[in-house]
Formats: C-alpha cells, structure tokens, sequence
C-alpha cells in the first residue's frame, strides 16, 4: 500500500513539471490530464473511493477534454523559452523550496498532532467530536487522532453513503450554492460565446475600440 | 487508512504540485497554460484535503474536496469562455499583452 | 374675542395661502392648468372669507378689547429665563384693515391673473409664488413679535424677487429682480438693527417678568421682541434721546426700502419687469405699502423722536413730488404707474410721518383699490396691443375697448383725486399737512404741487394711451379683454368710485369711517401726541385749495393730451426749462449715481481682491493636490497591468508568511 501510494507521488510529481515546462501547449494538457489520473488512484488508495470516480469523470473527463477542445480551436503558438535570470523565475523556485520544506517540517511526527498541545500555534489541533459519524461508530479518543473516529469508521459505512450524509444534512447550503454557482457559470459560459459582429477575424478596429474602452479612465 | 508514515508525504506532494503551479502561473505567458496551472493547484489542494480526511478518518475532507471540483469546474467554463472572446476579437493569447489594468 | 379663537383664525388666514403656495407648486406641474387656477384663487378666497370673519369679530368686539394677542405655536424654547420666541399674532383694527386689502384686492388680481397667465407655461409657478406673497405679507402684518416680523418682512423681499424675475429667461428682468432684492436687502439689515437696539436697551417699568421675556440678566432690564411688550415699555427708551431717534431712523430705512421711497426707490420702476399682475398686487396695493404699515406700527416710537418723525415726512413729501415729476415723462405705461405709486405712497409715509396715521391708512385702502384697477386695467391694455408697452404707440383705445378705458377712467380720476376715492382721501390727509408736521405748513404746500403733478401725468397717461387715433398696427387691431379679466377690474372701479364716499359719508371732508375704526390703535402714545385735526373752517378751506390743485392738473393735462388744445413745447424750449423734460425722463439720473457711487467702486475692488487672493488660494490648494498626487504617482508604478506581476506579488507574501508563522510556532514550540 505504501509503495503504491509512494510510485503514484512520484508519478504525479514528474507529470507536474510536464505540465509546468512543457514548450508545447498541448503536451501541457495531456501532462495534466495523466496527474489528473494520477491523483485519482491517489484518492482510490486512500479510500475516498466517490471522489476517484468524480475526479475522473469530471476533471479528466470534462474540464480537460475542454481544454484540448480549446487548444485545438484556438491553436495557440509554442512560446519562447523563459529566460533563466528572470526575476519571477527565481521568486518561483524560491517559494517551491521554501513552502515546501516548511510543510514538510509541519508534517512531521513531533511538530503536529501532539495531544498534549495547549498553545494556540497553527500546527496544533485540538480535538473535536462530529456528530454525524457518532450515527456509524464510537467516537473514541485516540492518542494519534485528536478527532477521535474510529479507525474504519469510513469503511464501515461506505464511502458514498457517509459522503452524502455529510453533504446532504450538515453541508446541505453549501451544496445547494455550489449548484446555484453551476448554473450561472453555464449562463456566464453561453453568454461569453454568443456571436458577435465581428468574427474570428482579426479586427483592428474591434481591438481598437476594446483598447479605448477599457483605456478610458480618469488618468 | 493513511498510515503515519506516509503522511508527509501526500502533504509534501501537494505543497509541491501546488508551488509548482505557482511557479507556472509566474513563468507561463500562455494564458491557456495558465489556466492548466491553476488546475494543477486546486488539484494539490483536493489531494492535501483527501489526506487529510484519510488520515483523519474524517469524511468532511472529501466534502470540501467535492465543493473544489464544483468550483473549478465552473470556473474553467467562465475562464475559458472569456479566453474565446479574447481570441474572437483578436487579441494576442498573451498574458502580457491583456495589460488593461495597467495605471 | 378670545385668544384661541384668534390664533385659529390668524392660523387659518396663513395656512390658506401657505397651502396654495404648496399645491401649485408641487402639484401644479403634473395636475394641470384648471387645478392651478382652481388652488391658486381659492386657497386666497378662503383667506379673505376668514379674513371677513376676523373683520366682523372685531367690529363687534366690546371696546377695549378688540385688539388680541395670540400665540400660534412655541417656536424656540430654551428654557424659563432664556430666549423664547413664538409665533405671535395680533389681531386688531390695524392688521385686520391691511388683511383686508391683502386678501381682497389680491382675490380679485388671482382671478385676473387666471386670465392674464392662460397662455403662459409657468402659470403653476406663478400661482405659487404668488400664494407666498399673500402669506408672507399676511405673516408680516399679523406679527406680535419682532422676529416674526422680520422673517415676514424677508420672505415678502423673497416672493418679489421670484414675481419680479418670473419671466427668468430674460435678462432684464433677472437684474430687476436683483436690484429689488439687494435694495430690499439693505432695509431687512436695518430693521434688524433697530430689533437688536430695540432688544439690548429696553427696560422694564413693571417689576414683574412677563412669560415671553428674558428677565433676570440685569434686574429690571427686560430682554424682549415682543410688539405689545415693546410699546408697554417703550418710554423706557428714553423720549427724545438718541436712541430712539437711531431706532427710529433704522426702522424707516427699512420702510422706505420695502416702500421705494428715496433714496431706496429705483428699484420700483424696474420691477415692472414682472408681470402686470405681479405689479398689482405687489408694486401698488401690498408691498409697497409695508412701509408704511411698519411705521404706523410703530407709532409709539416715531413719536417719542420728533427728528426721526420729521425725516419720515420730509423724505415722504420730497419722494411723492419727485415721482410725479419723473412720471410726467415716462413712456412706458407700466412706469408710469409705477412712479406714480411712488408718488402716493410718499402721501402716505408723509401721514404717518406727521401723526396722521389713520388718514395714512385711509389713502392706503382707497388707493390699494385705484392702483391695482389702473394696473390690472393696463394688463388689458397691453394684453391687446400685442405686449407692446410704450404708450406713444398706443392710442384710440377708448373706442376699441370700452369696458377698459371708462373703468381706466375712472381710475385716473381717483388717483387725480377728483370725485372719487383719491379725493377724499388725499384731501383729508393733506389736510392735516396744515397745522401738524416739522415746519407747517411747508410741506402742505408741496402737497399740493404733488396734487398738481398727478393730475397732469394722470391725464397724460390716459390721453395718450386711449385718446386721439391709433398710432400703431396693434392698437388698430386692439379688442376688448375677456370676462375673467374685465371682471375684477369693473369690480375694483366700482370700489374706487363708492369707498370714498361711503366711508366719508355725508360730508366729503373731515373724519370718516377709517378714522373711528382706526383710533383705538394709535390712542395710546408716549412723547408727542397724534396729529390734531384741523378744525372745521381751516379743513374746508384746504380741501378747496387742495381740490383746485388737483382740478387744474387735470384741466391742463386734458388740454394737452386729450384735446391737444395747448402745446408745452414752447414753454420748455425757454432756457431755464430745457433740462426739465431730461431731467425727468432720465429720472433724475439716480440709477447712474448710484452705479458710480456704489456699484463700480465695489465691482473694482472684488477684481482687486480676486488678483491678489487668487494665486495665494490656489497655490494652498495644489500644494495638497500635489502632495497626493506624487504619491499616488509613486504608487501607480506597480501597477503594471501584467498579471504575472500580480501573482508574483501574491507568491512573494505568501511565502513570507508562511515563513514567518513557522518560525513563531516553531520558536513557541
């Protein structure tokens, strides 16, 4: 299991930098999509067995067939390498170093989940009992889980039925907001693309009068 | 299910796909790589909050992880479709060109 | 009557109006012309219904008590021995004779108005406008304390300003509209002065403090702006001292201001910019006279100053012969009657100036009715010459408009004072001019010069206007007005020739009904008596001299313009003459005097100071500006429109957050 999950890291890791570096847009893409996937066996191993199936067939299945549609439409030039000395360049590998070595010092065994924990520091968390799995098990404390489930508490119901416990009684306004967003991101998605005078043409004027109006301002 | 041991490292995996993106979204002037790199990011993010909810034994994780995917998944409709309309009217698919903002 | 009966009916006289004034206004635009016309006149029928109330209230009150005090509402409070103000009213003979004419006469020039304003698209503004008037002038007229009267006073100024500049998009009629104002302007502030002389140095004779004073800074010195407090104590000021002669001096500033008697008075003949109705009511029968209601008010105090007192008379004798004389010039019709009004209203603060207050009011009540006819009658005249207003260009109306010109007639007789009103009233008041007032009977004389004076122009105007042939298109094409406007102006000529006669019944001299009604109000004085009547013989025979006066102004004025017997061109063509018609025509040269005396010097110093002060300001100013500007400008740099810059910003704070949180938590661990 553990060696599973460790090859599936590493995998997803390598396929990052894909999407990261590559020069070529559409190899980004696929880069992406195979994280993607990757993540997704992350979360079957990890027993989130609903999300495994959500992530594949909404993100790899449709934000990023999306995407290469997208790609393909609008044929988009490979760019130039970035520079080497570029300053946002070194800001960027700065900050890969920085923030992760500082979670992975937090993530260690003798800095989080001690128990004994009293100060209000961020890598410390105090305990708390949810009540909806009290339905499904024993909440009991744990010297190691300061939340106090027990250990198959999550497979003892099925992953399904304990996720829409939870998403249709504690989280049920969060959820019926999420779908109001949907609908108008599709709303927002059709009235983006309706047709206008102009073509795909390249427009001069068009790009004129956009730069104008957006230029317009008390400077 | 998580076992101690590899806890760190589903959360050292996230920090780095997630600074990566960054990293991504600062070097890239391709605005659809861009957008990938944002993805890439909420991604991360997904896998630290499932992590967390394994290891936790919590299933409120995968909840939140849920509303993500929704989330993104609405925004790259949005994002994408101003993409098209910034294409359509023929401007340069160059995050440096679209400097409208600039004072 | 009771004081609450009293309050109710003032309160109703100004709420009608007030009303009036709102529903035009406000209303007036979306509820169309038929309502205007309907709120507009009512609200000032209404006014004058109660007013006949009040009248019959106090006709009938017991002697003694026909004079009320009430208190409307407690308009400022500051506590027991502060400042405490209220609306006070005072109802008795003298305000309830001038609500009369208000509401009456200004009835009668609403319901003309309906008609004058038909085709005009402001006629829901002018209504309201003109509602304010009937409220403010009630205002004033009704006040029992210096502070109600001072803001009627003001809001009077205001109405004639927006009357006066109605037709806005004129030019000159927005600058005669200013000059009202500010002339006006300089009358408020020395009336407010007088309040504030009047407030600081009255003392109280009775020892205890009445509720509306301010007692108790001073012992015995009692704060008040009370009218009826005032004349209880008013000889604590001190009869003949300077200070009542400098109260007494400011308060007729200010009347003569309100009254456009010299030196305030060229702004008289400006305001016939408004309309006809507007000088009707404002310019011959209302405002005009405010003036002399402010003096006959405050009798009591113009007679503890016989300098002050003798002034009034003067400036009111010298401006009535001064205005008849510039009148007999003019050739606009509106002016003419303007000048003429000035003339009459010189009569009138003459009376009140020699102590003559109920011949005073008598000349007010008969002429309010002869000028609002002579103006409202040169409304039609105008009306169907096609707004052509000078009179050499009118002529031969008295055959194309019959109605008018017999009624305009009758109003030139009046105000020639021959057989109707303005004879017995002129007459009487003139009269007095011969035994009372400084240097008797100097001003007599003038007085009848002035009589001279007016029958002259009068006839001038009526001749020229409506006699001989037309000398113009228009007044070819001149007919008759329509009923609504005939109306009130058969009414007020019915009025002219009746009043006069009916209140002096049976003999057409001595005293009369005004006099008995008026002489409770001014019984009471402190200082130098009322004016004494002249006795039996001296009377008639100063009527008779008085009358000739008048009868060989009219008999010359009829020669020359009517029957065009008698020509005066030679006579003024004599060396010593010549000035004269100039002089007269440029009316006396005052509106430049005063532009060399007052206007320029003041015009260049505000371009001095604007030299001067400007750069100074404007240096403070973007000297701040500047500041924020550079600094925004240093600011704006990074703002560079690149997203990449935003994220890196967001990147390079994120991590040092991060950095910084793990340290505190991990040096706390």
């Amino acid at each position: 299991m553990n060696a599973l999950l460790a090859v599936l890291l590493i995998l997803a890791a390598i396929s990052a930098l894909g999407v990261v570096f590559s020069s070529q847009t559409l190899y980004s893409a696929l880069s992406l999509v195979l994280t993607v996937g990757l993540l997704a066996a992350v979360f079957l191993v990890l027993n989130a067995q609903f999300l495994f199936v959500v992530q594949l067939i909404v993100y790899a299945g449709a934000v990023m067939v999306l995407f290469v549609f997208i790609i393909a439409l609008l044929d988009p030039a490979a760019e130039d390498r970035p520079r080497l000395l570029d300053l946002r360049l070194i800001l960027g590998v700065l900050a890969v170093a920085t923030l992760c070595t500082a979670v992975f010092v937090a993530a260690r065994d003798d800095v989080t989940y001690d128990t004994s924990c009293t100060t209000q520091a961020v890598t410390c968390m105090h305990g708390y009992s949810v009540g909806s799995l009290a339905e499904t098990g024993v909440a009991t404390a744990d010297p190691f889980h300061s939340f106090g489930f027990p250990e198959n508490a999550v497979d003892r119901a099925g992953n399904v039925q304990t996720l829409a416990n939870q998403l249709f009684h504690t989280y049920v306004l969060p959820f019926e907001i999420t779908s109001l967003l949907l609908l108008v991101a599709a709303v927002g998605a059709v009235y983006l693309t309706r047709r206008v005078a102009a073509g795909p043409r390249r427009d001069p004027q068009a790009e004129e009068r956009w730069r104008d109006d957006l230029v317009e301002g008390p400077d | 299910m998580l076992s101690q041991s590899m806890f760190p490292w589903i959360l050292l995996t996230a920090a780095f796909l997630f600074t990566l993106g960054a990293l991504g979204v600062l070097i890239r002037r391709n605005p659809l790589v861009v957008f990938m790199c944002i993805e890439l990011m909420l991604n991360a993010v997904n896998l630290a909050l499932v992590g967390y909810s394994s290891y936790l034994n919590s299933e409120e994780g995968q909840v939140f992880a849920f509303m993500v995917i929704v989330v993104a998944a609405a925004e790259v409709v949005v994002g994408l479709g101003l993409l098209t309309r910034v294409f359509s009217i023929g401007r340069e698919l160059d995050v440096d060109d679209l400097d409208e903002m600039k004072q | 009557m009771n004081a609450s009966t009293a309050a109710l009916l003032a309160g109703l006289v100004l709420l009608f109006p007030l009303a009036g004034s709102a529903l035009c206004g406000l209303l007036g635009p979306v509820l169309g012309r038929r309502f205007v016309n309907l709120a507009g006149t009512l609200s000032i029928g209404a006014a004058f219904a109660v007013t006949l109330v009040i009248f019959a209230q106090v006709l009938g009150a017991a002697s003694g008590h026909q004079s009320t005090t009430a208190t409307l509402w407690n308009w400022l409070n500051l506590g027991p021995g502060n400042l405490n103000v209220s609306v006070d009213v005072t109802i008795d003979q003298l305000s309830v004779l001038m609500l009369l004419v208000i509401t009456g006469v200004g009835l009668l020039i609403h319901v003309y108005s309906v008609g004058y304003m038909e085709h005009d698209p402001g006629a829901a503004r002018f209504f309201s406008y003109m509602n304010l008037f009937i409220f403010s002038m009630a205002l004033l007229v009704l006040a029992a304390n210096m502070v109600i009267l001072i803001i009627g006073w003001a809001a009077v100024a205001l109405s004639s300003y927006l009357l006066i500049g109605f037709w806005y998009e004129r030019e000159s009629a927005v600058l005669a509209s200013r000059k009202a104002f500010i002339t006006q302007v300089i009358g408020d502030v020395a009336l407010v002065i007088a309040a504030f002389l009047i407030f600081v140095n009255l003392q109280a004779v009775a020892p205890t403090c009445p509720p509306t004073a301010v007692c108790g800074f001073i012992p015995g010195h009692l704060y008040t702006l009370s009218l009826p407090q005032i004349f209880a104590n008013a000889s604590s000021l001190g009869a003949g001292s300077p200070l009542i002669t400098l109260i007494c001096i400011l308060l007729a500033v200010g009347a003569f201001a309100k009254s456009a008697q010299f030196p305030l008075h060229t702004w008289l003949p400006d305001a016939m910019e408004g309309p006809t109705p507007v000088s009707a009511l404002i310019h011959a029968a209302t405002m005009v006279t405010a003036g002399v209601y402010l003096i006959a008010r405050f009798h009591m105090l113009f007679e503890m100053s016989p300098i002050a007192s003798g002034m009034v008379a003067c400036v009111g004798m010298g401006t009535a012969v001064m205005a008849g004389f510039i009148a007999l010039s003019q050739v606009d019709i509106k002016r003419v009657i303007a000048y003429s009004t000035m003339s009459q209203i010189g009569l009138m603060i003459y009376a009140v100036g020699i102590g003559a207050y109920a011949a005073g009011m008598y000349q007010f009540l008969l002429h309010a009715f002869f000028k609002a006819l002579l103006f409202l009658a040169a409304g039609n005249v105008i009306h169907a010459v096609h707004d052509e207003q000078d009179i050499r260009e009118m002529g031969g109306l008295d055959s194309r408009m019959r109605v008018t010109a017999w009624c305009f007639l009758v109003g030139s007789l009046a105000l020639a004072g021959f057989l109707f009103a303005g004879m017995f009233s002129k007459e009487n008041l003139l009269g007095f001019g011969l035994i009372n007032g400084p240097g008797a009977p100097t001003l007599y004389i003038v007085g009848i010069v002035v009589n001279l004076l007016t029958g002259l122009y009068a006839f001038r105007l009526y001749g020229t206007a409506f006699r001989g042939e037309p000398r113009s298109e228009a007044a070819r094409n001149a007919h008759e007005s329509k009923a609504v406007m005939l109306w009130p102006v058969i009414i007020l000529a019915g009025l002219s020739v009746l009043a006069g006669w009916i209140l002096q019944w049976p003999v057409a001299f001595g005293p009369h009904l005004i006099d008995a009604f008026l002489n409770p109000v001014f019984s009471q004085y402190v200082g130098r008596p009322p004016a004494t009547a002249p006795g039996l013989w001296l009377g008639v025979i100063g009527f008779v001299i008085g009358l000739t006066c008048s009868l060989i102004g009219i008999a010359v004025g009829i020669r020359i313009w009517v029957r065009h017997d008698l020509d005066p061109s030679r006579a003024l063509a004599r060396p010593g003459f010549r000035l004269l018609p100039r002089l007269s025509f440029n009316k006396l040269y005052f509106d430049q005097i005063y532009d060399a005396l007052l206007v320029r010097p003041t015009r260049a110093l505000a371009r001095g100071l604007r030299r001067v002060g400007d750069p100074v300001m404007d240096s403070w100013i973007k000297g701040v500006s500047g500041v924020a500007t550079d600094f925004s400008s240093a600011f704006r740099t990074i703002q560079t429109g690149l997203i990449r810059d935003y994220a890196s910003y967001m990147v390079l704070f994120v991590v040092i957050f991060t950095v910084a949180v793990m340290l505190a938590a991990g040096l706390a661990k």
